[in-house]
């Protein structure tokens, strides 16, 4: 995977409640060339952004404060927004509505931060 | 003269014997009579003579000639007569015939010599009343005979006996006169003495044998075995009673026939011909011989009695056979004997102990002992005592029998009422089952006793009643099934846990009852295996409740076999495991929880890094950091998927290189027995692997194109159980030591060491790094994950 060009410009919707994690993030992001359009840290706010904001990609942790994500990843499943899920848990934890969905564990390098966000993008 | 003499006498002795006109007495009477003084013209009667005189015509005109013609002619008779008379007296005097003549007055006329010797008469006696004459003698019953004979002229016959003890026969004939008057008579004697003997000795003797005969007769007839007199000819004579009821026959159909013919030829059987024919006239006596002999209806068994009778010398033999009918006493016998035969070998084959045992009373009459009389031979099996008979249980075997024991006993001989019970003898160690009857005379005190041990069977109905309580009281459904998988047995847990009774349970299939649709395969498997006597093994499955709702169990199946050891049917044994079920899953969800909070903690930290030395010249620091970093995070992995438990060195070793065989290709090879390492251990032996691999990509093996490592461990075969692994770089460049211990040599060389409690030589030699890390096994792994 050749970093930097593919990823040039992507605008991406972050969903995570660490704030650490989230600054991380965005340095990484915008090092790869990426747009951060938007943070969410909340269920209502991720639900929200994830309809209305205009994003190429969701990077979406699985676990907001206790309260899982799925829904939000269904809905844009279901919209064919293409989004990563990102989660501390092992994969067994997704229903099985959400076993295709591109998963990226914690902690994780940039190269593979990388590499999820493109599968995310160019899957289906 | 002597002619002369003779003719007169003769003539005399004719008158005297013409005169009474004794009819037929004498042939020359008749012919006297003929030309006798008063020839009877009524007297026409034909007088068969011998001499056939002419008879005298009489003569109109008598004449000189005629005169001279008839004194010729009655000279001639005369002379005839004479002859004829001679003859007569002779033959009288002959045949000792006394004859006696008495006129009608009873005086004596005449008699014939025999006489003088029985009345001692003499010729001056002739015209004297004989009653005169004869004195000594009886003979006044002669005389009123004599005198009915002469006056009604009629034939008197009377037996007589004189004084000389002869015996006579009288015969009392009168004259034939014709007149009125008393005629006269003849008496004439006649010595019978000797046939009267004969005859009285006859009738005696007749008498005695007619006695004896209806004597035996009678015997014969009210004897109660059936008897037979036979002739010589086998012929019967007598039979008795009990032969015509014996073989329900009629005198009829048996008197005078032959034994052989009677009875359609029943008896005629050869041995018994032989017998009779062959045997008897010889030894006079047949005893007891048996004849067996089929009648129809079966087997007929007969005792035959056969015995000479000698009778008098002339008189023909008989034979006396008697008959017993032993065939019922016989079959009896038989069947007793057979019967007998048969208890005895019952008794030897049983295995129950069987003896016959006399009590042994004090002077107090308390049952102190027993004599064993008659033991079988499985008694010395049920008890232990060896040759027993005629010994006494405490005498001889000193075996101190409880007092209790003599009681029972004693109670059965002395009321002959039996007794069956179960009991333990502390002085045998033996529980026993026991049968105990009188026998023999109630006097005898003797008892059988027929007992078991049973020692075994109690001590297996314990274990059978313990066994049925741990059913009763498992918390786990105990239920057996049949072959096709009928329910056979359900304790109380199975019918907590499933919610049918025992009643509604057993008789009905398993799978109707406790198996989910889609399970149904599955037993059907299971069915398969118990067929072929396989168990099944634990295993996590799920059964329905009569409610209808699910439940998670933990099923072990064991097939059930007979004694022939034939699989008839399968226990179950299942355990509830909904709650282990639920606290997996909640322990789980722990895990997850965890996981995800030490994950998110490390990629915080991560973070923290990244925004601490953002911008700086220490980016390979960083990158060195994130990688150690990321590496502990694997180890975690390995962890979680083991659910914190223990985690298996070979996955260990295989994500801790992974980074780089990932890019090495098949330059890292490993190798060692699995073992399940504790959750430290794990973490600190990847940790370290980490830092070696991270060196041997830096400036070891994985640094060139060439390099290989090489990871082996195994545990050693001592009783100390060392664990041992290797390191170990070939075909990198030549190694330099490096002038100072990093951290990652210090992670292994200490931190490892310590976390093992163990020792880790790390040494870098030329040819390549190599690294040993020794350790107790039981110090690295989780006991028994071995």
């Amino acid at each position: 995977m050749e970093d930097g060009d593919s990823l040039e410009g992507c605008r991406v919707l972050i969903v995570e409640d660490d704030a650490m994690i989230s600054m991380m993030l965005q340095d990484l992001l915008e090092d790869m060339g990426c747009q951060v359009v938007s943070v969410a840290s909340r269920l209502e706010e991720a639900q929200r952004k994830s309809e209305v904001d205009d994003f190429d990609v969701a990077l979406l942790d699985v676990n907001l404060r206790g309260e899982r994500t799925f829904p939000v990843a269904e809905a844009m499943q279901q919209r064919r927004r293409p989004f990563v899920l990102t989660t501390g848990y092992a994969t067994t934890i997704l229903p099985d509505s959400l076993r295709a969905a591109t998963l990226l564990q914690k902690p994780y390098r940039r190269e593979d931060l990388e590499t999820a966000l493109w599968d995310a993008m160019h899957s289906g | 003269m002597n002619v002369a003499n003779d003719i007169r006498e003769g003539s005399e002795a004719i008158v005297a014997i013409a005169e009474p006109g004794a009819q037929g007495a004498f042939e020359a009477a008749g012919s006297t009579r003929a030309q006798g003084e008063r020839p009877r013209s009524d007297d026409d009667e034909p007088q068969s003579t011998a001499m056939r005189p002419a008879k005298p015509a009489p003569d109109p005109h008598p004449g000189y000639e005629k005169l001279l013609a008839l004194v010729q002619e009655l000279q001639a008779r005369n002379d005839e007569l004479a002859r004829a008379n001679s003859e007569l007296n002779s033959l009288i005097a002959r045949t000792g015939i006394g004859t006696l003549f008495l006129d009608g007055e009873l005086r004596i006329r005449r008699y014939t010599q025999p006489m003088a010797g029985i009345f001692d008469l003499e010729s001056a006696d002739v015209g004297r009343p004989f009653a005169d004459v004869v004195r000594n003698a009886d003979v006044a019953d002669l005389m009123a005979d004599a005198a009915r004979a002469s006056r009604q002229r009629v034939a008197v016959e009377r037996e007589w006996t004189g004084d000389d003890g002869h015996f006579y026969r009288v015969h009392m004939r009168p004259g034939c006169t014709g007149a009125r008057a008393p005629e006269e008579v003849a008496l004439t004697f006649v010595d019978i003495s000797e046939r009267e003997r004969h005859d009285r000795e006859t009738r005696s003797l007749n008498a005695q044998l007619e006695a004896g005969k209806a004597f035996s007769d009678s015997i014969i007839a009210t004897v109660r075995e059936p008897m037979l007199v036979l002739d010589e000819d086998l012929r019967v004579v007598t039979a008795s009673r009990a032969f015509y009821r014996a073989f329900n026959t009629s005198p009829e159909a048996t008197l005078h026939e032959s034994l052989y013919e009677l009875d359609e030829h029943r008896w005629d059987i050869p041995e018994l011909r032989r017998m009779l024919d062959d045997v008897l006239p010889e030894r006079t006596t047949i005893e007891a011989f048996e004849v067996r002999h089929d009648t129809g209806d079966g087997e007929c068994i007969m005792l035959l009695n056969a015995r000479r009778l000698r009778q008098q010398p002339g008189l023909d033999p008989l034979i006396l056979l008697a008959f017993e009918d032993v065939t019922e006493r016989t079959h009896a016998k038989e069947a007793l004997a057979a019967s007998e035969s048969k208890y005895h070998a019952l008794f030897d084959s049983i295995d129950a102990g069987f003896c016959i045992i006399e009590m042994l009373y004090d002077d107090s009459g308390k049952p102190i002992d027993l004599r064993y009389l008659e033991v079988n031979p499985a008694f010395t099996r049920n008890n232990g005592l060896v040759d027993a008979v005629g010994k006494t249980l405490r005498g001889d075997f000193g075996i101190d029998l409880e007092q209790s024991w003599f009681d029972a006993y004693s109670s059965v001989a002395q009321t002959g009422e039996s007794m069956r019970f179960q009991q333990y003898s502390e002085a045998f160690h033996r529980w026993f089952d026991l049968n105990v009857f009188r026998v023999d005379a109630p006097e005898l005190r003797r008892v059988a006793v027929l007992f078991t041990d049973i020692t075994e069977r109690k001590r297996a109905e314990r274990a059978l009643t313990r066994l049925a309580s741990i059913v009763d009281t498992s918390d786990d459904a105990i239920i057996s099934k049949d072959l096709d998988g009928v329910v056979t047995s359900w304790n109380k847990s199975a019918e907590i846990m499933f919610g049918y009774a025992a009643a509604e349970a057993i008789g009905h299939s398993i799978a109707s009852l406790i198996i989910p649709k889609d399970r149904q395969a599955e037993e059907d498997d299971i069915l398969r295996r118990l067929r072929r006597g396989q168990a099944v093994d634990h295993f996590e499955t799920v059964r329905r409740r009569k409610d209808g709702t699910a439940l998670d169990v933990s099923v072990s199946i064991s097939p059930l076999r007979d004694k022939e050891g034939r699989v008839v049917g399968a226990s179950k044994i299942a355990r509830d495991i909904t709650e282990r079920k639920r606290f997996e899953r909640h322990r789980e969800l722990l895990i997850q929880e965890l996981n995800h909070r030490v994950k998110n903690t490390l990629a915080s930290v991560q973070a923290l890094a990244a925004q601490t030395f953002r911008g700086s010249a220490m980016r390979e620091a960083v990158a060195t950091f994130e990688a150690r970093l990321l590496a502990m995070s694997r180890a975690h992995d390995v962890l979680t998927r083991q659910s914190w438990e223990a985690a298996g060195i070979r996955e260990v070793v295989r994500d801790a290189v992974a980074t780089w065989t990932g890019r090495s290709g098949e330059r890292v090879q490993f190798d060692g027995p699995d073992l399940r390492l504790r959750p430290a251990v794990s973490l600190a032996l990847a940790m370290a692997l980490h830092e070696l691999a991270t060196n041997a990509v830096k400036y070891g093996a994985l640094s060139n194109k060439s390099g290989r490592i090489g990871i082996e461990w195994s545990v050693s075969d001592d009783p100390k159980r060392c664990f041992r692994l290797r390191w170990r770089e070939q075909g990198g460049p030549p190694v330099r030591a490096p002038e100072r211990r990093g951290f990652g040599s210090r992670l292994i060389e200490y931190g490892l060491a310590r976390d093992l409690g163990g020792t880790v030589e790390l040494s870098f030699h030329e040819g390549g790094v190599k690294c040993t890390i020794e350790a107790p096994l039981a110090e690295i792994c989780e006991e028994g994950t071995v």
